[in-house]
Protein backbone atom coordinates (compact mmCIF):
# COMPACT_ATOMS: atom_id res chain seq x y z
CA UNK A 1 0.00 0.00 0.00
CA UNK A 2 2.31 3.05 1.20
CA UNK A 3 5.30 1.01 -0.56
CA UNK A 4 3.68 1.68 -4.03
CA UNK A 5 3.81 5.30 -3.79
CA UNK A 6 7.18 7.09 -4.33
CA UNK A 7 8.21 10.18 -2.78
CA UNK A 8 6.97 13.32 -5.05
CA UNK A 9 9.50 16.15 -6.48
CA UNK A 10 8.62 19.48 -4.27
CA UNK A 11 9.92 22.36 -4.08
CA UNK A 12 13.34 22.97 -2.37
CA UNK A 13 13.76 25.60 -0.18
CA UNK A 14 17.36 26.51 0.28
CA UNK A 15 19.80 28.61 2.50
CA UNK A 16 22.74 29.87 0.45
CA UNK A 17 25.28 32.01 3.16
CA UNK A 18 28.71 33.78 1.95
CA UNK A 19 30.69 33.44 4.83
CA UNK A 20 33.97 35.03 5.53
CA UNK A 21 36.35 33.20 7.41
CA UNK A 22 39.54 34.70 9.17
CA UNK A 23 41.65 34.31 11.90
CA UNK A 24 41.13 38.24 12.84
CA UNK A 25 37.39 39.32 14.67
CA UNK A 26 35.52 41.59 13.29
CA UNK A 27 32.97 43.57 14.85
CA UNK A 28 32.40 44.75 11.65
CA UNK A 29 30.59 41.57 10.14
CA UNK A 30 27.88 39.13 11.64
CA UNK A 31 29.36 35.77 12.92
CA UNK A 32 27.71 33.06 11.83
CA UNK A 33 24.95 30.87 13.81
CA UNK A 34 26.76 28.52 16.42
CA UNK A 35 26.01 25.57 15.16
CA UNK A 36 27.24 26.58 11.92
CA UNK A 37 30.24 28.02 13.47
CA UNK A 38 30.80 25.09 15.17
CA UNK A 39 30.80 23.01 12.10
CA UNK A 40 33.17 25.14 10.22
CA UNK A 41 36.10 25.30 13.10
CA UNK A 42 35.89 21.63 13.27
CA UNK A 43 36.72 21.47 9.81
CA UNK A 44 38.90 24.38 8.52
CA UNK A 45 41.64 25.90 10.59
CA UNK A 46 40.09 29.49 10.44
CA UNK A 47 38.92 30.82 13.82
CA UNK A 48 36.14 32.94 13.01
CA UNK A 49 33.16 33.00 10.45
CA UNK A 50 30.93 35.71 9.56
CA UNK A 51 27.81 36.23 7.44
CA UNK A 52 28.19 38.17 4.42
CA UNK A 53 25.00 37.31 2.85
CA UNK A 54 22.28 35.15 3.25
CA UNK A 55 19.96 33.88 0.95
CA UNK A 56 17.11 31.69 0.80
CA UNK A 57 15.42 30.64 -2.08
CA UNK A 58 12.72 28.15 -3.33
CA UNK A 59 13.55 26.03 -6.55
CA UNK A 60 10.83 24.08 -8.09
CA UNK A 61 11.18 20.96 -9.98
CA UNK A 62 13.87 20.75 -12.31
CA UNK A 63 14.32 24.64 -12.64
CA UNK A 64 17.38 26.75 -11.72
CA UNK A 65 17.49 29.79 -9.71
CA UNK A 66 20.39 32.75 -9.47
CA UNK A 67 21.62 33.91 -6.56
CA UNK A 68 23.45 36.82 -6.19
CA UNK A 69 25.79 36.30 -3.29
CA UNK A 70 28.54 39.15 -3.96
CA UNK A 71 28.32 41.74 -6.30
CA UNK A 72 30.85 39.79 -8.37
CA UNK A 73 29.54 35.99 -7.80
CA UNK A 74 26.33 34.25 -8.44
CA UNK A 75 25.29 30.96 -8.04
CA UNK A 76 22.97 28.86 -9.77
CA UNK A 77 21.68 26.14 -8.49
CA UNK A 78 19.12 23.76 -10.36
CA UNK A 79 17.14 21.23 -8.85
CA UNK A 80 17.47 17.79 -10.42
CA UNK A 81 16.35 14.37 -10.30
CA UNK A 82 17.72 12.53 -7.09
CA UNK A 83 16.80 14.73 -5.55
CA UNK A 84 20.45 16.61 -6.35
CA UNK A 85 20.99 19.96 -6.69
CA UNK A 86 23.74 21.14 -9.38
CA UNK A 87 25.74 24.76 -8.09
CA UNK A 88 27.05 26.72 -10.82
CA UNK A 89 29.60 29.35 -8.89
CA UNK A 90 29.83 32.43 -11.41
CA UNK A 91 32.26 34.92 -10.33
CA UNK A 92 32.85 38.34 -12.53
CA UNK A 93 30.86 36.99 -14.98
CA UNK A 94 32.70 33.67 -15.90
CA UNK A 95 31.68 29.88 -14.63
CA UNK A 96 34.48 28.65 -12.02
CA UNK A 97 32.88 25.46 -10.82
CA UNK A 98 30.21 22.99 -10.81
CA UNK A 99 28.87 20.33 -7.99
CA UNK A 100 26.38 18.14 -8.47
CA UNK A 101 25.19 16.46 -5.41
CA UNK A 102 22.41 14.58 -3.64
CA UNK A 103 21.39 16.82 -1.26
CA UNK A 104 19.72 15.92 2.04
CA UNK A 105 18.40 17.30 4.73
CA UNK A 106 20.68 18.35 8.12
CA UNK A 107 23.98 18.31 5.36
CA UNK A 108 26.10 21.48 4.66
CA UNK A 109 27.28 21.39 1.01
CA UNK A 110 30.02 24.20 1.03
CA UNK A 111 31.97 25.52 -1.46
CA UNK A 112 35.44 27.13 -0.37
CA UNK A 113 38.16 28.88 -1.44
CA UNK A 114 41.43 30.96 -0.26
CA UNK A 115 41.02 34.97 -0.26
CA UNK A 116 43.18 38.03 0.44
CA UNK A 117 45.21 38.00 3.81
CA UNK A 118 44.94 34.46 4.85
CA UNK A 119 41.52 35.07 4.74
CA UNK A 120 38.81 32.23 3.37
CA UNK A 121 35.23 32.60 1.56
CA UNK A 122 32.74 29.83 1.92
CA UNK A 123 29.24 29.35 0.34
CA UNK A 124 27.56 27.73 2.14
CA UNK A 125 23.85 25.56 1.15
CA UNK A 126 21.81 23.85 3.50
CA UNK A 127 18.57 22.52 2.97
CA UNK A 128 15.79 24.05 5.17
CA UNK A 129 12.32 21.86 3.52
CA UNK B 1 -71.83 -44.22 -2.36
CA UNK B 2 -72.13 -40.72 -0.71
CA UNK B 3 -68.47 -39.97 0.48
CA UNK B 4 -70.39 -38.49 3.94
CA UNK B 5 -71.54 -42.40 4.22
CA UNK B 6 -67.85 -43.41 3.64
CA UNK B 7 -66.55 -40.98 6.09
CA UNK B 8 -69.14 -42.06 9.06
CA UNK B 9 -67.91 -45.41 8.17
CA UNK B 10 -64.39 -45.07 8.74
CA UNK B 11 -64.97 -43.03 12.17
CA UNK B 12 -68.06 -46.00 12.92
CA UNK B 13 -65.00 -48.83 12.34
CA UNK B 14 -62.89 -46.37 15.40
CA UNK B 15 -65.92 -46.14 17.25
CA UNK B 16 -66.12 -42.45 17.10
CA UNK B 17 -69.65 -41.30 16.20
CA UNK B 18 -72.78 -40.93 18.71
CA UNK B 19 -74.71 -43.75 19.20
CA UNK B 20 -77.43 -41.85 17.19
CA UNK B 21 -74.97 -41.77 13.69
CA UNK B 22 -74.28 -45.31 14.57
CA UNK B 23 -77.74 -46.01 14.23
CA UNK B 24 -78.20 -44.75 11.00
CA UNK B 25 -74.64 -46.85 9.61
CA UNK B 26 -76.43 -49.66 10.79
CA UNK B 27 -79.24 -49.04 8.78
CA UNK B 28 -77.58 -48.04 5.90
CA UNK B 29 -75.16 -51.17 6.27
CA UNK B 30 -78.27 -53.12 6.54
CA UNK B 31 -79.73 -52.64 3.04
CA UNK B 32 -76.64 -50.98 1.37
CA UNK B 33 -73.58 -54.10 0.11
CA UNK B 34 -71.36 -51.48 -0.88
CA UNK B 35 -70.97 -49.81 2.05
CA UNK B 36 -70.71 -53.67 3.80
CA UNK B 37 -67.55 -53.93 1.42
CA UNK B 38 -65.95 -51.01 2.19
CA UNK B 39 -66.46 -51.45 5.99
CA UNK B 40 -64.60 -54.97 5.36
CA UNK B 41 -62.09 -53.27 2.95
CA UNK B 42 -61.36 -50.92 5.98
CA UNK B 43 -61.63 -53.20 9.03
CA UNK B 44 -59.18 -55.95 6.94
CA UNK B 45 -56.66 -52.92 6.72
CA UNK B 46 -56.72 -51.59 10.36
CA UNK B 47 -56.50 -55.34 10.79
CA UNK B 48 -53.04 -55.69 8.87
CA UNK B 49 -51.94 -52.29 9.93
CA UNK B 50 -51.80 -53.28 13.89
CA UNK B 51 -50.50 -56.57 13.43
CA UNK B 52 -47.64 -55.53 11.27
CA UNK B 53 -46.81 -52.13 12.83
CA UNK B 54 -43.42 -52.70 14.42
CA UNK B 55 -43.01 -51.50 18.04
CA UNK B 56 -39.79 -49.67 19.63
CA UNK B 57 -40.22 -50.64 23.08
CA UNK B 58 -38.04 -48.25 24.94
CA UNK B 59 -35.96 -49.13 27.85
CA UNK B 60 -37.61 -46.69 29.90
CA UNK B 61 -40.90 -45.79 30.38
CA UNK B 62 -41.85 -42.24 28.44
CA UNK B 63 -42.27 -40.01 31.78
CA UNK B 64 -38.88 -41.80 32.99
CA UNK B 65 -37.10 -40.80 29.56
CA UNK B 66 -37.90 -37.62 29.53
CA UNK B 67 -37.41 -36.64 33.40
CA UNK B 68 -33.87 -37.72 32.55
CA UNK B 69 -33.53 -35.08 30.12
CA UNK B 70 -34.82 -32.52 31.99
CA UNK B 71 -32.67 -33.54 35.25
CA UNK B 72 -29.62 -33.34 32.70
CA UNK B 73 -30.46 -29.71 31.51
CA UNK B 74 -31.18 -28.76 35.07
CA UNK B 75 -27.81 -29.88 36.49
CA UNK B 76 -25.74 -28.47 33.38
CA UNK B 77 -23.53 -26.19 34.49
CA UNK B 78 -21.71 -23.18 32.95
CA UNK B 79 -18.12 -24.98 32.07
CA UNK B 80 -16.08 -23.00 34.83
CA UNK B 81 -13.15 -21.30 33.02
CA UNK B 82 -9.51 -21.60 34.81
CA UNK B 83 -8.32 -18.39 36.18
CA UNK B 84 -4.78 -18.09 33.97
CA UNK B 85 -6.72 -18.86 31.39
CA UNK B 86 -9.29 -15.81 32.01
CA UNK B 87 -6.43 -13.63 32.38
CA UNK B 88 -5.08 -15.24 28.90
CA UNK B 89 -8.99 -14.76 27.04
CA UNK B 90 -8.82 -10.58 28.06
CA UNK B 91 -5.56 -10.32 27.53
CA UNK B 92 -6.23 -11.61 23.58
CA UNK B 93 -9.15 -9.86 23.35
CA UNK B 94 -6.91 -6.56 24.21
CA UNK B 95 -4.03 -7.55 22.11
CA UNK B 96 -5.23 -8.74 19.22
CA UNK B 97 -6.60 -5.14 17.76
CA UNK B 98 -3.61 -3.30 19.36
CA UNK B 99 -1.23 -6.22 17.43
CA UNK B 100 -3.38 -5.08 14.29
CA UNK B 101 -2.87 -1.07 14.51
CA UNK B 102 1.39 -2.27 15.59
CA UNK B 103 1.21 -3.74 12.11
CA UNK B 104 -0.39 -1.00 10.00
CA UNK B 105 1.70 1.58 11.83
CA UNK B 106 4.83 -0.54 10.88
CA UNK B 107 4.01 -0.99 7.36
CA UNK B 108 3.17 2.78 7.32
CA UNK B 109 6.60 3.46 9.15
CA UNK B 110 8.78 1.21 7.30
CA UNK B 111 7.39 2.33 4.15
CA UNK B 112 8.25 5.70 4.69
CA UNK B 113 11.87 4.63 5.15
CA UNK B 114 12.23 2.76 1.83
CA UNK B 115 10.35 5.71 0.13
CA UNK B 116 13.14 8.07 1.76
CA UNK B 117 16.19 5.84 2.80
CA UNK B 118 19.44 7.02 2.04
CA UNK B 119 21.52 6.02 -1.51
CA UNK B 120 24.62 4.35 -0.51
CA UNK B 121 25.65 6.77 -3.00
CA UNK B 122 24.21 9.80 -1.76
CA UNK B 123 27.72 11.18 -0.79
CA UNK B 124 29.04 10.90 -4.15
CA UNK B 125 29.23 14.31 -6.25
CA UNK B 126 30.15 15.59 -9.38
CA UNK B 127 32.87 18.50 -9.14
CA UNK B 128 34.20 19.67 -12.62
CA UNK B 129 36.25 23.13 -12.94
CA UNK B 130 34.82 25.12 -15.52
CA UNK B 131 37.68 27.67 -15.23
CA UNK B 132 41.47 26.85 -16.76
CA UNK B 133 42.83 29.11 -13.95
CA UNK B 134 40.75 27.13 -11.16
CA UNK B 135 41.27 23.64 -9.40
CA UNK B 136 39.40 21.83 -7.30
CA UNK B 137 39.58 19.23 -4.79
CA UNK B 138 36.63 17.98 -2.44
CA UNK B 139 35.60 15.99 0.82
CA UNK B 140 33.34 15.07 3.08
CA UNK B 141 33.42 15.30 6.70
CA UNK B 142 31.51 12.58 8.31
CA UNK B 143 31.25 13.96 11.67
CA UNK B 144 30.19 17.30 10.50
CA UNK B 145 28.49 16.37 8.09
CA UNK B 146 29.64 18.43 5.64
CA UNK B 147 30.59 18.29 1.74
CA UNK B 148 33.35 20.30 1.20
CA UNK B 149 34.68 21.89 -2.48
CA UNK B 150 37.77 23.51 -2.19
CA UNK B 151 38.67 26.16 -5.02
CA UNK B 152 42.32 26.97 -5.53
CA UNK B 153 44.20 28.80 -8.45
CA UNK B 154 46.36 26.76 -10.14
CA UNK B 155 50.27 27.47 -9.34
CA UNK B 156 51.86 28.97 -12.55
CA UNK B 157 48.12 31.17 -13.22
CA UNK B 158 48.34 32.61 -9.90
CA UNK B 159 52.07 33.42 -10.53
CA UNK B 160 51.27 35.24 -14.06
CA UNK B 161 47.96 36.91 -13.25
CA UNK B 162 47.92 40.28 -11.75
CA UNK B 163 45.67 41.56 -8.90
CA UNK B 164 42.21 42.20 -10.94
CA UNK B 165 42.42 39.21 -12.02
CA UNK B 166 42.52 37.30 -8.74
CA UNK B 167 40.02 34.69 -8.47
CA UNK B 168 39.93 35.58 -4.35
CA UNK B 169 38.20 38.47 -5.71
CA UNK B 170 35.72 36.34 -7.66
CA UNK B 171 33.66 35.97 -4.86
CA UNK B 172 34.42 38.07 -1.94
CA UNK B 173 34.46 41.45 -3.02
Amino acid sequence: MFLAFPVQAANLKLDAKLVWGSDEPSKEHKPVDPALAATLTNTFKWKHYYVITNVVTDIPSRETRKVKISEPCTIEITELEGPKIEVKVIGKGKPVSKTVKQIQKGEVITIGGDAENKCAWFIVITQLE
Amino acid sequence: MKAELELKLQAYLDGELSAGDAREVDASLAHDPEAQQLLAELRTTVGVLRDNEPLMPLPESRDFYWSKIERAIESAQPERVQPLLAFWYSLRRILVPVAGVALVLFLGIASLKVNTVSDPLAHLAEVESLSEHVSSFSFRSQSQNMFVVWLHENADEQAATDSDDDFDDAVLQ
